[in-house]
Parts: C-alpha cells; structure tokens; sequence
C-alpha cells in the first residue's frame, strides 16, 4: 500500500494504492489531522488505485471526514472503483461518501 | 474442470496486521489460479475475511498468539477457517446490526455477515475458530 498526497490550491488530494485495510487506516487519519492543522481543510481521497477496502478504511475516510467538517471543510472521495462502491452500498455509506469521477470534480464541480 | 477441484492454501504466523496482507496475497493467488467465479465473489469473500482476521488481531487481549488461516476454493464455494490460539472469546455473530453512519469502527462483523453464507464461531481446546463461507 501506497499512500501520497499533493497540495492542489483549492483542497488537497491523498492517493491511495493498494489495499486500504487497518495496515493503513492510521496513515490517513494522520495525513488528514496534519493537512486540516496546516489550514488545508478540503480534502480529496483518489481511491482510482485502491485494489480493496474493508471496514477499517472506510473508518478511517470516516474519522476524515470529521475532522476536516470540524474545520469548516469537506472531505470526499473520487474515482473510486465498483469494488469500492459496493463495499459503500453495503454499509450505507455512500449517502455520506459520494463518489465524484475525479479529484478536479470533487470540489470544482460544487 | 479445475474449478472443481478443491484448492487449499495455509497461512500461519504471529497475530498482528502483517499476517493480513498474507493472508490477502494467498487469496489472490488462490483466486487466479483458476477463478471459480465471477470477480464480485472475490472482493466480497476477502473482505469477510479481512473482517473477521482484523477483529481476531485487534481484540487479541495480550501477546502475541499463533495465528492459522486455510483457505479453499471449490466448485461450490469459497471458504475458511481461522483459528487462534487466544483465550476464549465472547462473540454475538448474529444481529450485529450496521452502525451509525458517522461511527468509525463496528461494522466489520455485520458486514462479514451481510456477505457470507456462514460464519460461525466456536471454542476449540486451543482457542477460538472462525468458520466461514460463501458460495459461488
């Protein structure tokens, strides 16, 4: 697993790669608390490469998402794969975690 | 036909997260030998199975305890076994409903449910075995 992170000027963008599971959902709760810290409070979660997700990703993009609301801001997801939405669907997350096609539409597209 | 040959594979070790990703890469190994089904079986089994391995390692109460996992992939199901050598664990499988949805950890077991045919818990002399299956 793989995780970046770019700083766009509007939001920033946290890549994932690999598999997202409790390896690695602390790695995204820290990223997320340093950019909110940092001011960058609109965050953006590329899922195009994450080859799996189980309950303790979408906990972290949960615990994410928190922080960066608490901020003021917003975190969402984009271009996340069908195996990725199902998992979505099949925890009713996905009316809290909408889907936008890419890291540029999350945020540009209102 | 493969796919209707019985494949096992095992994996052992120490129960912290490293065994996860183990675990997953045999299921895949597994599963592209000879895919006995359509890709949805795949993600929707290892996710059971990361599930319930990550609860087993993350309530595990004290050191380190031996970890077994088997897997199999057969005509007419997908299945596993995970045993551990941990002290007898307290365990409701059935009912364990979705949480909130801005609640950040509870759903693994509710999900493993939601995707499985059978999930079993049971006390064995040596610890605690999980059984799990999904058919194809």
């Amino acid at each position: 697993m793989n995780l970046s992170t770019a700083v766009q000027e509007h939001y920033a963008v946290i890549s994932i790669e690999g598999r997202f599971t409790a390896a690695v959902a602390p790695r995204l709760r820290e990223e997320a608390n340093d950019l909110v810290a940092e001011g960058r409070k609109n965050i953006v979660v590329d899922l195009s490469a994450a080859t799996f997700i189980d309950s303790s990703g979408l906990g972290a993009l949960i615990g994410a998402l928190k922080t960066a609301r608490v901020a003021g801001g917003d975190l969402r997801i984009a271009a996340a794969p069908e195996h990725v939405l199902s998992v979505l669907r099949l925890t009713n997350l996905d009316r809290v975690l909408r889907n936008h096609p890419t890291p540029d539409a999350a945020f540009n597209a209102g | 036909m493969p796919g209707d040959r019985e494949r096992t594979a095992v994996v052992t070790g120490e129960c912290d997260l490293a065994i996860l990703e183990e675990v997953l890469d045999a299921l895949d190994r597994l599963w592209d030998e000879a895919p006995p089904g359509a890709d949805e079986h795949r993600y929707l089994f290892a996710l059971a199975v990361s599930e319930i391995l990550t609860n087993v390692i993350q309530h595990n109460p004290g050191p380190s305890f031996a970890l077994r996992v088997e897997l199999g992939m057969g005509g007419d199901a997908l299945h596993a076994t995970i045993d551990d050598g941990a002290p007898p664990a307290e365990v409701a499988i059935e009912g364990a409903g979705m949480p909130d949805v801005d609640s950040e950890s509870g759903r693994g077991l509710a999900l493993a449910e939601a995707v499985l045919d059978e999930l079993r818990h049971e006390r064995t002399a040596s610890g605690n075995r999980w059984t799990l299956r999904r058919g194809l």
